[in-house]
């Protein structure tokens, strides 16, 4: 008996025009989207290879030993995930400066292009999130106070068929009509890709492209039962669509932004330019006491005639300022963390938050992804730390060698090569890590899609068929 | 007999459950956007005086400092980095103001992020559109005008009454337009009251001054005229189709397509068929001519002892003209590039109402470019001061004068336009949203007067 409510619930919705519309729409967008991504990713990869070769040369170059302390620079391979997600890392690749000691240099990316910000840009996730929400709601706000408007809902309840299996039956119709159309544009998406020979999957990728698909599929399953539920709890169909423009508006476009905002303004954090102040009048303090303590000895900058203590103590006094600086720096970045959380756990009462958040870390573009690039850099930065000090000493071991034979130095030097440097290797997130990050948000829409059927459930039950 | 069309119209839609709706929905988000935008305004410009005072004291520091020598010290040490003052009227469209960034160095290009920098920033600020007064307006308003209208002709047909109607001596035209007006000011109204309500809120608690209550005003009048072309649209649908579940899946898809991708496309075909080369490539050709000079001039030293001045100078002198036709290559080919996006963009009424807003607010593309030019403004004017300082100090008894002046040290600003001059740029936008409300009102017409009503 399901099966045949099925099949009619799915004829039914084949045949409507709101099919026709979805199915249009999810070709268009998609493909669309996935020609662009999939041309920006082809960029990226081109810039990133030639980048690499250009610094890794720029390093093979040099041939002074004070040029390696200036620094290297390091790309970021492009994610093939961005093929999808546009995530939260500011461009595809990047070049990062990097110094011994934990130094790091981020370009600072900003659009040279104005206009661009001022619209958000079209991926895989603003599609599934906002368009295709809107869709599923479109797909099921008459199922059943439309039925009931034309009279076939108390047709169909004069058979033998008990109240669960019709509405069992409707989901299950509807939803198939949905993610047909979906699922079809998500393959046509995905061919293009194949279109463009710099886009390769590894296994890692594979598997997060059927992630985002799940992830997708039930983010969609909770709105449609969010639509279903109002469609059981009125009579008019107008009605219904009515409360569900509402919710829509209310979950997707403004809880999201106007919650996160307004934590903002509970949990506050200093400003980014403060904190550098701040950084900045520490410094300044201990240069001034450090000044006071020679003045105080009688020594100045010009004469050289430093005492060991003195040396000691105003070294001591530097360590300290510099601690100063990076407890405050600390203490600033757990606010920020404190304030992300928050606003992350309020948002999280619109289902678009969560799925937003887990395909940005499924697709290892999230902000997790982003602290393990610079833990990776700043690991890296250790390794290069020691590589110059390393060297350094040979170095100074050859002129000493090479004056001890009474050569002139000067030029020697010139016979150092660094072709040896250590090199940077980054991978993206493994599935698995990938998985663990997200199982909260998963439950979180699959909290939403039960409780929306259920509730759907109990008020069909109830449900005055008239 | 147009006003008793108008009145009936009026009292229906305020009868109905849609407007009881959307009358609380739009109180709550324009106030909400209001509020919340306000206040977050209120922290960064507390924020940026506080900055600012800290500064001055600073400077202040430095001039009671009496030893000339250690005051020279001080003032190397010390860097002026030129802050940004937020834009009151970002309270209304947010625009750019917050991708622009805050700190000017005095010198040199913006400089990098720290890692703290970039793994302490608050990503959700990122993934969400800004909720401001513009984006409410761009974005409910536009669906909630289609949805107030989308049956106001196939929900009669529907119920008979429009039979019913035209059974009477009454020309369509009347109908349409006693129709369209009753419809319009039943939606217009509570937004009318909604944007009072938030002007109250901004006027009272002080956040906009003179200049940025005329703004508001301004964007009030916009925002009516763009509600005002998705209103008709929706009439227009109406009058296209005969059953209201039609016109309504028409409108949303319509909707969708002009609000969510239209204008989000328009850059990527932008990109397509007017390609910028990366700033990355830029970067690197420009580093490969600076390798090919520094070749050039390694190898004339090797050549000669002192090397050749003249020679020098050519190289130096086609190296910096080379670098400087790239930079105007890439200048000029950004310039075509945006103005197609923002071309592009206009087919949609809801980019024209986006554009002419955020210039209203002084928030638009155009900040970018003021941006630019009150750096290069601010960096040479203190070059100029640094200048000034280093010829004051050589020769001169630091004693003998005070050449250390608290207002000499320069300021950054961006220039901020005169309401009127704001409207002036505007009004291209004003007009073609005036163009989409009499086109779609006309060809509504024409489809009425064809429409089927039995």
């Amino acid at each position: 008996m399901l099966f045949h409510l099925v099949r009619k619930e799915l004829l039914d919705q084949l045949l409507s025009l709101r099919f026709a519309i979805a199915c249009v729409l999810c070709l268009v967008a998609l493909m669309l989207s996935a020609v662009v991504q999939a041309r920006d990713y082809r960029e990226a990869v081109s810039t990133f290879n030639m980048n690499t070769v250009v610094h890794r040369d720029a390093v093979l170059q040099k041939d002074d030993i004070a040029e390696l302390q200036r620094g290297i620079e390091i790309d970021r391979p492009p994610n093939a995930m961005n093929m999808l997600v546009r995530g939260l890392a500011p461009q595809l690749t990047e070049s990062v400066e990097v110094r011994g000691g934990g130094q790091l240099k981020f370009v600072r990316a900003y659009e040279r292009n104005p206009v661009i910000p001022l619209f958000p840009s079209v991926d895989f996730v603003f599609i599934v999130g906002v368009i295709m929400s809107l869709l599923a709601l479109a797909f099921s706000y008459d199922a059943v106070s439309g039925e009931q408007e034309s009279g076939v809902l108390k047709l169909l309840m004069s058979y033998a068929l008990p109240r669960d299996t019709v509405i069992l039956g409707k989901w299950i119709g509807g939803y198939v009509a949905l993610v047909t159309p979906f699922l079809l544009a998500f393959v046509a998406a995905l061919t293009i890709g194949a279109f463009f020979p710099e886009v390769e999957y590894g296994l890692n990728e594979m598997l997060a492209i059927l992630g985002l698909l799940a992830l997708a599929l039930l983010y969609l399953a909770a709105i449609y039962s969010l639509g279903l539920l109002v469609s059981t709890l009125t009579q008019l169909a107008s009605t219904s669509i009515a409360v569900l423009l509402l919710l829509w508006v209310a979950l997707i476009l403004a809880v999201p932004n106007m919650v996160i905002y307004a934590t903002g303004q509970v949990v506050r954090v200093p400003s980014r330019e403060s904190v550098d102040r701040e950084g900045g009048q520490l410094r300044e303090e201990g240069r001034l006491k450090a000044e006071a303590i020679q003045k105080a000895e009688g020594a100045s900058w010009d004469n050289e005639e430093w005492s060991e203590e003195l040396r000691a103590e105003i070294a001591a006094l530097n360590r300290e300022v510099e601690v100063a600086v990076r407890k405050r720096e600390e203490s600033y970045l757990a606010q920020v963390r404190n304030q992300s959380s928050w606003s992350g756990i309020a948002a999280r009462l619109s289902p678009l938050t969560s799925f937003n958040m887990a395909a940005y870390d499924i697709a290892a573009d999230g902000m997790e992804q982003e602290r393990r690039f610079v833990a990776a850099l700043q690991g890296y930065s250790q390794v290069w730390g020691a590589y110059v000090e390393g060297r350094e000493t040979a170095w100074r071991d050859l002129v000493e060698h090479r004056r001890d034979q009474g050569e002139q130095d000067g030029r020697f030097q010139r016979a150092l090569k660094y072709g040896d440097y250590p090199r940077f290797k980054f991978e993206y997130m493994s599935f698995a890590d990938r998985l663990e990050l997200i199982w909260l948000d998963v439950l979180l829409l699959l909290m939403w899609a039960a409780l929306f059927f259920m509730a759907s459930y109990i008020s069909f039950l109830r449900y005055n068929i008239h | 007999m147009l006003s008793h069309i108008i009145k009936k119209e009026i009292i229906n839609n305020i009868l109905s459950f849609r407007f009881a709706i959307s009358y609380v929905l739009l109180f709550a988000l324009v106030l909400l956007a209001v509020f919340l935008m306000s206040n977050e305004y209120g922290t960064r410009q507390r924020e940026y005086a506080s900055i600012n005072k800290k500064e001055r004291a600073r400077i202040d520091q430095l001039q009671r400092i009496e030893d000339p020598r250690a005051l020279f010290r001080a003032i190397s040490a010390v860097s002026f980095n030129g802050l940004r003052q937020p834009r009151s009227a970002s309270i209304l469209a947010r625009g750019l103001d917050g991708e622009i960034p805050i700190e000017v160095p005095a010198y040199g290009a913006i400089r990098g992020l720290s890692s703290a920098e970039r793994v302490g920033r608050n990503a959700l600020r990122e993934v969400f559109q800004a909720p401001d007064f513009v984006y409410v307006v761009n974005v409910v308003m536009s669906l909630l005008a289609l949805f107030f209208v989308f049956d106001t002709i196939c929900g009669e047909k529907e119920q008979g009454t429009l039979k019913l109607l035209l059974a009477h001596s009454l020309p369509r035209d009347t109908v349409l337009l006693g129709k369209w007006v009753g419809g319009y000011i039943s939606v217009a109204m509570p937004f009318s009251m909604a944007a009072l309500a938030g002007f109250t809120y901004v006027y009272a608690s002080g956040a906009l001054n003179a200049d940025g209550l005329w703004r508001f005003v301004l964007i009030y009048w916009l925002s009516l005229v763009y509600i005002s072309a998705f209103f008709t649209l929706g009439l227009m649908i109406s009058t296209l189709a005969h059953r209201t579940s039609t016109a309504l899946l028409i409108a949303l898809l319509v909707w969708i397509c002009w609000i969510l991708v239209v204008p989000n496309i328009a850059p990527v075909v932008a990109r397509l068929v007017a390609p910028v080369p990366s700033r990355q490539v830029i970067e690197s050709e420009k580093a490969a001519i600076d390798r090919e000079a520094q070749l050039l001039l390694s190898g004339i030293q090797k050549r000669k002892v002192y090397g050749d001045e003249k020679e020098v100078e050519r190289i130096r002198r086609d190296a910096a003209g080379k670098m400087r036709k790239l930079e105007q290559f890439y200048v000029e080919r950004l310039q075509v590039q945006i103005e197609l996006t923002q071309n592009l963009a206009r087919l949609s009424p809801s980019a024209s109402f986006l554009f002419a807003a955020t210039r209203l607010a002084g928030t638009g593309p155009v900040l970018a470019g003021y941006f630019d030019q009150g750096m290069a403004r601010y960096q040479h004017e203190y070059g100029r001061f640094r200048r000034e300082l280093y010829h004051a100090t050589i020769g001169n008894k630091p004693q003998d004068g005070d050449w250390l002046r608290a207002e000499d040290v320069p300021r950054f600003f961006i220039t901020l336009e005169k309401v009127a001059d704001s409207l002036d740029a505007a009004l291209f936008d004003v007009l073609l949203l005036l163009v989409f409300n009499a086109l779609f009102f006309m060809l509504a017409y024409a489809f009425f007067l064809r429409y089927d009503v039995t």
